[in-house]
């Protein structure tokens, strides 16, 4: 269909209907989205039916019309009470399978759809919109699980740093319509953590405050894998106490850290959501900017990257083009996300108050790394 | 303009299905791109006709 077309029609319906809209067959593709995006459609919610191939073509491929009304049957759910015959035309009607019904005519609709359907869905995905459902359960259960993610979302558990990433996944979380029921701070002992980000973890209470959320904060001693015990530990007492259904992290690259969460995740039994995974560090560092977040560098350690820096506010003119300059000269991840530097969120979107830094200190570490500790208002 | 909320699942995903099923809790209305073009033409073709 042309695009000019169905962007009249659409924009034409929108302004016609008072109530909220439910949008299906349209957009199948990155133009489409473009277009809603020209007509105003931007921050809608998007459900994800997903189905395996062989599953729609099985359903399909058992899908019978009659020709004469068009009655739809199915030879296994919903089969015509004679075999071949019309349950409303009787002997006139024919049972058929429609040319579109037809095992190529699906595969090639579902080719389309992986080719430019799931592109379009994954840019949707890279703004935090989407909720995905299983669609192979019989229909009235998904229709119920579609009910309870849009009306309620679901409770979600952040794994909170009190830096750029957790904030951000958190963010992420709850514009897919999530409840943030509780956050999860581990605090290691052990600096150099290859789970948890140790430098300001203390702080994350009065964050915390500031979110109205409430947190459960949990020490270790930080020995790779056992530090993991304390996390399930952690994560056990949030689905106890808040009827957690799922866990938030801000992973981005480490696959350390994802690979054993989800593995805990799937243990327990609840979803692991990792909104910013393989997301562009440069997009990570300019949507927290462009929104205005009040975000501090409180740990160095990476070549270019000395105690000069603590303090640093990252959305200051020029700090973005500054870790960029380093970037080229020294190959750093300008997200930090190799622990090159780490940062402690003072406001962000959620926050009802904006936290302020009441003392600071340097500690310099052996092997040219730093930390600021901070005391927060 | 109220809230907007997109389904999108291959076909046979049942999708439609369920568009319709969650309108009315929602207090929602569906527009499949199906049914808007099939409403167009028959509007053109009683325009076509009037004419």
């Amino acid at each position: 269909m042309p695009e000019e077309i169905l962007k009249e029609i659409l924009g034409k319906k929108l302004e016609e209907t008072k109530k909220g809209i439910i949008l299906d067959g349209t957009p199948r593709n990155k133009e489409q989205k473009k277009m809603l995006e020209e007509i105003g459609i931007k921050k809608s919610q998007i459900i994800v039916i997903e189905v395996r191939e062989e599953i729609v073509i099985e359903r399909i491929s058992n899908r019978r019309t009659c020709n004469k009304c068009k009655r739809v049957y199915n030879t296994k759910t919903n089969p015509p009470k004679k075999e071949g015959i019309c349950d409303d035309c009787g002997s006139e009607g024919k049972i058929i399978i429609r040319e579109d019904d037809k095992t190529e005519a699906i595969k090639k609709r579902l080719r389309i759809y992986r080719e430019e359907t799931e592109p379009m869905v994954k840019e949707y995905e890279k703004e935090g919109r989407v909720i995905r459902i299983n669609g192979e359960p019989p229909i009235e259960e998904v229709r119920e699980e579609v009910m309870k993610r849009l009306v309620r979302g679901k409770k979600m558990a952040v794994l909170y740093s009190g830096g750029k990433d957790s904030n951000l996944a958190m963010l992420y979380a709850k514009r897919r319509g999530d409840e943030i029921a509780c956050l999860i701070t581990i605090e290691s002992e052990n600096k150099e953590s290859y789970m948890y980000h140790t430098p300001a973890i203390t702080q994350t209470k009065k964050q915390a405050e500031a979110l109205g959320i409430p947190i459960i904060t949990t020490k270790t001693k930080g020995i790779k894998e056992e530090e993991l015990k304390e996390l399930k530990e952690a994560i056990k007492e949030a689905i106890e106490k808040y009827g957690v259904e799922g866990i938030v992290t801000g992973a981005i690259e480490s696959v350390y850290q994802a690979s054993r969460i989800g593995k805990i995740a799937e243990e327990e039994g609840i979803e692991c959501y990792n909104p910013l995974w393989k997301k562009p560090q440069k997009e990570v560092l300019q949507e927290i900017i462009d929104e205005g977040w009040e975000v501090i560098i409180v740990g160095t350690g990476a070549e270019g990257l000395d105690e000069r820096w603590l303090g640093r506010r990252l959305h200051e003119p020029g700090t973005l083009s500054d870790l960029q300059r380093l970037e080229e000269k020294y190959g750093i991840n300008i997200a930090g996300e190799g622990g090159e530097y780490e940062s402690l969120v003072l406001w962000m979107p959620m926050f009802n108050k904006e936290l302020k830094v009441k003392k600071k200190e340097i500690i310099r570490e052996e092997g040219g790394t730093a930390r600021l500790i901070v005391e927060l208002e | 303009m109220g809230k907007t909320i997109i389904i999108i699942g291959p076909q046979g995903s049942g999708k439609g299905t369920i568009a319709e099923g969650i309108k009315e809790e929602l207090g929602m209305e569906v527009i499949t791109t199906g049914d808007l073009l099939r409403e167009e033409t028959e509007e053109g073709n009683r325009r076509r006709k009037e004419d």
